[in-house]
């Protein structure tokens, strides 16, 4: 059967590989990741900071399982996965809170406008 | 067995299904929250601003729900559903951030809106106030225009000299007064009539001297106490015809100041005079 179809031996054996291996290409996207978030500064914003900390303890957690056995390193897989995505969340997080932030401060611009016209004579 | 007994171990039994049908279905309280926010956001905000992200949170969540129909509760499950929530939480955090930024350009845009019109509202002032200054230039302009006009009127019955400090209207006496009197004639008021509209015509700020001048025939004393009556009568006379008496003065110049030869008898006509000095200074 399977000499008929090379194709889906060939699959399945990567397949078995990918699972078989260390997650090593997974921990560096997720470590990319977790460095992306601490340089948009995700530490400083409390959301953002609570995503940074969970990607931060789930390498850390993978690492201890990524030399295990077959299921210790598909759970270290899983982990970086998640941590993956907990860093780009705190990185969206501390985008998002700047933006509010120069959106605020841009409203503040707009009533001290305002409010030196109200009163002439403070803008001459 | 007893009564009692039976239905005990039917309770028991009922206790234990219950307990089993929930470990088998009762999805993982990842799931749960993945479902529901994932709902919140597929019709809050983030399914108007980035409804990719979304379609993204509900390919990850779709995968958690087959692993949670193979088998409720498992790990599989539970890994799937943290990922399809935290695919939600990206598209959330980005539809916020989308929304930050349109309103900081709103408000960008307001304020520059705002300058705009106070810039327009000083502008309009700027000219408003160069239209209250053309105004009165025109006007001043006219009302000098008006007394060149005046002046020129009396040119019949008076000589007008313009300096640029002082305008000297100068009257004959004899025209204004029979000899050694100091009342007016009665065809001398007419010609002051005119004096008076062309004076007025001024504005009422100007300083003039109404000046008596006579001739050196007869005694200084006497000269000098007809022209200060002369002045007086001319003054007292614009002063009726509305000159306002503050502005105006009379002045007895005697035979002191002659302006043509007293010894003939045109030059001595020329020096029996009434001056009128307007001060042009203020």
């Amino acid at each position: 059967m399977f000499d008929r179809h090379p194709a889906i031996l060939i699959v399945l054996a990567s397949a078995i590989v990918a699972c078989a291996s260390a997650p090593t290409a997974q921990l560096g996207e997720s470590e990319a990741a977790y460095r992306a978030a601490q340089e948009v500064g995700a530490a400083k914003q409390p959301d953002a900071a609570y995503h940074l900390k969970l990607a931060e303890d789930q390498i850390a957690a993978a690492k201890q399982l990524m030399d295990g056995d077959r299921k210790d390193k598909q759970r270290a897989r899983d982990l970086l996965e998640q941590a993956e995505l907990d860093a780009e969340v705190a990185i969206s997080t501390a985008k998002t809170a700047d933006a509010e932030a120069r959106a605020k401060q841009a409203w503040v611009k707009v009533n001290e406008l305002k409010s030196q016209a109200a009163t002439p004579g403070t803008t001459k | 067995m007893t009564r009692s007994n039976t239905s005990m171990l039917r309770a028991l039994g009922l206790g234990l299904f219950t307990i089993a049908a929930c470990a088998t279905t009762q999805p993982s309280p990842m799931l749960v929250e993945a479902r529901a926010d994932y709902d919140a956001a597929r019709t809050g905000p983030p399914g108007e601003y980035v409804p990719d992200m979304v379609y993204e949170a509900k390919k990850a969540l779709d995968q958690a729900e087959r692993a949670h129909e193979r088998d409720p509760g498992s790990y599989e499950e539970e890994h799937l559903a943290y990922l399809a929530h935290r695919r939600t939480l990206l598209a959330v955090s980005a539809a916020e951030q989308r929304m930050a930024v349109a309103d900081a350009g709103k408000a960008k845009r307001t304020f520059e809106t705002v300058l705009m019109s106070q810039r327009n509202e000083a502008t309009d002032e700027a000219a408003s106030a160069g239209t209250r200054l053309d105004a009165e230039r025109a006007k001043r302009q006219a009302a000098e225009e008006e007394m060149r006009r005046a002046l020129a009127s009396l040119a019949e019955i008076a000589s007008v000299k313009a300096e640029a400090q002082r305008t000297i209207i100068t009257l004959s006496g004899e025209v204004l007064f029979k000899s050694t009197e100091a009342t007016l004639r009665p065809g001398a008021q007419a010609r002051l009539d005119k004096v008076a509209e062309a004076l007025k015509s001024q504005g009422e700020d100007r300083k003039m001297v109404v000046e008596g001048h006579t001739d050196s025939q007869g005694k200084d004393a006497y000269n000098q106490s007809l022209s200060q009556r002369r002045a007086e009568a001319v003054r007292s006379y614009l002063v009726s015809r509305g000159i306002p008496a503050d502005t105006i003065q009379a002045v007895g110049k005697g035979e002191v100041e002659p302006i043509a030869d007293n010894k003939t008898a045109e030059g001595r006509a020329n020096n029996r005079r009434v001056e009128i000095e307007i001060d042009n200074s203020n």
